[in-house]
């Protein structure tokens, strides 16, 4: 009991006087989850449009392709990019491995299936006529695309935040493939694990306190966006 | 007086069903048109042609002199001359305003211009009180003048109407035909209609077209049609007694 006690009470003190290495940790988190999540938009969203607009031979596959990667373990991501990434991989020439980069890689392939299921079934639910309509009022194509992702604008930030949710909390990839270095790339979910395996819980429940806040206002955020998109 | 678009012997095919059958019509400037005809005759099917987002099975579609099928797909300066307004309209998740500034923006006006454009539409769709409602808290008689206005607001040459009334309560109807009738006496566009509303056609259209099963059965001055039909299809559909 008294080492959960000791814990909290040092666990807030490193909160409250900001300790710079705990907050370093916060924000190399936030960096390169918020920059694989950026990237896996990017690509998620770019193909659930063309998954929803173009029809294409294997379009079906794709779409249970991204269904199915979305439960992708992370163990087994981390794995094949180490083995990817590895001085003896394919592309180990480019020394990736161990760093900030390989551990954004690894996230955008775990949350670019989430968004892409997600952006899917959010622009099919569009209107079919909003594409139509778009055309027919002068708009080139590309317009008239960007009109069905404006429609589907809060399904879609909320696939966004998903996505986010389920990186940040993420450790075995990232751990693989980042090392959890001191300082480079070392993150919060990292930090837990090497903290609680030292039997130093002070750090450890710091960061469990952020991430589970964390956690809680990304999923705040997302109900409100869905009661948005409802209304 | 040369035709502004004009259909030639067009054939209309999806999935091996035949929806158009050599229909040949000329449509002219500054006219208004009804087109008329039981369900499935295929007056949808050939308004998305005139429209140019769909391509005849054959024959020819020519608008404003050229062939269409040859510019195909790059048909969009085309068709950036046609306005479109269907029964139930879908308006964007947006402002009333935002909704008649976007054809404006896609055809890359600048801004000062689109400003005055769409100030000027709100007053003659009397729209001012509803300029920053959203979209979706429109009745359906609001929502379909706001349809109308964005239809016109590129200036069309031609203005393509899929049944625009059919949803609406007779007042909201006769506000629309208000609205509608002003359009043409001030810009002089063509305007082709669809309607089941034999009246609506006498009120509004100078030639009225008969479509039944794909075929064009009869076309003519709209008063001539409607009361010395020259065909027994024709005679039998302004009756009410055809069967389909």
């Amino acid at each position: 009991m008294d080492t959960i006690y000791q814990g909290l009470l040092q666990s807030f003190r490193l909160l409250l006087s900001f300790d710079p290495e705990l907050y370093a940790i916060i924000f190399r988190s936030l960096m390169i989850s918020g920059t694989a999540i950026l990237l896996a938009s990017l690509g998620g969203i770019s193909l659930g449009l063309v998954i929803t607009l173009r029809n294409f031979p294997g379009r079906r596959l794709l779409i249970n392709l991204c269904n199915t990667c979305m439960g992708l373990p992370p163990v087994v991501v981390g794995l094949v990019l180490y083995l990817i990434l590895s001085r003896s991989g394919p592309l180990g020439a480019l020394a990736l491995l161990f760093t900030p980069i390989a551990m954004i890689i690894a996230q955008t392939i775990l949350a670019t299936p989430i968004v892409a299921a997600l952006a899917i079934s959010a622009l099919v639910s569009v209107d079919p006529r909003v594409h139509d309509t778009a055309l027919m009022l002068g708009a080139t194509d590309r317009q008239a695309a960007w009109m069905v992702v404006r429609e589907a604008r809060f399904a879609l930030l909320a696939a966004v935040i998903a996505g986010l949710g389920r990186v940040i909390a993420e450790v075995g990839a990232v751990l693989m493939v980042g090392g959890n270095i001191a300082g480079y790339t070392r993150v919060m979910t990292t930090a837990i694990v090497l903290e609680t395996a030292k039997g130093q819980f002070s750090l450890a429940i710091a960061l469990g306190l952020v991430l589970i806040s964390l956690s809680f206002l990304i999923n705040l955020l997302l109900n409100l966006l869905q009661g948005r998109g409802r209304g | 007086m040369e035709p502004l678009i004009s259909l030639q012997a067009v054939n209309l095919q999806r999935q091996g069903i035949s929806i158009l059958t050599d229909v040949t019509f000329s449509f002219y400037p500054d006219r208004i048109y009804s087109i008329v005809g039981p369900n499935g005759a295929g007056k949808t099917s050939l308004l998305r042609l005139l429209a140019l987002v769909d391509k005849p099975t054959a024959g020819q579609v020519v608008f404003q002199g050229t062939d269409i099928a040859s510019l195909w797909p790059a048909v969009l300066e085309r068709r950036r001359h046609i306005g479109v307004v269907s029964q139930h309209p879908l308006l964007f998740t947006a402002t009333v305003t935002a909704n008649l500034t976007l054809p404006l923006t896609w055809r890359r006006w600048p801004r000062l211009q689109v400003r005055r454009r769409v100030r000027e539409l709100l007053g003659e769709f009397r729209l001012e009180t509803l300029a920053g409602r959203l979209a979706s808290r429109l009745s359906g008689g609001e929502a379909q003048k706001v349809a109308l206005a964005r239809a016109v607001a590129p200036h069309p040459h031609l203005l393509l109407l899929d049944e625009p009334t059919a949803s609406l309560d007779p007042r909201n109807t006769l506000e629309f035909e208000t609205l509608l009738h002003e359009l043409h006496q001030r810009r002089h566009l063509t305007i082709i209609l669809i309607t089941h509303d034999l009246g609506q056609a006498a009120r509004l259209s100078q030639e009225l077209l008969f479509l039944h099963q794909g075929r064009l059965v009869e076309s003519g001055p709209t008063s001539r049609v409607l009361s010395r039909p020259e065909k027994e299809l024709t005679r039998l559909f302004l009756n009410r007694q055809l069967i389909v």
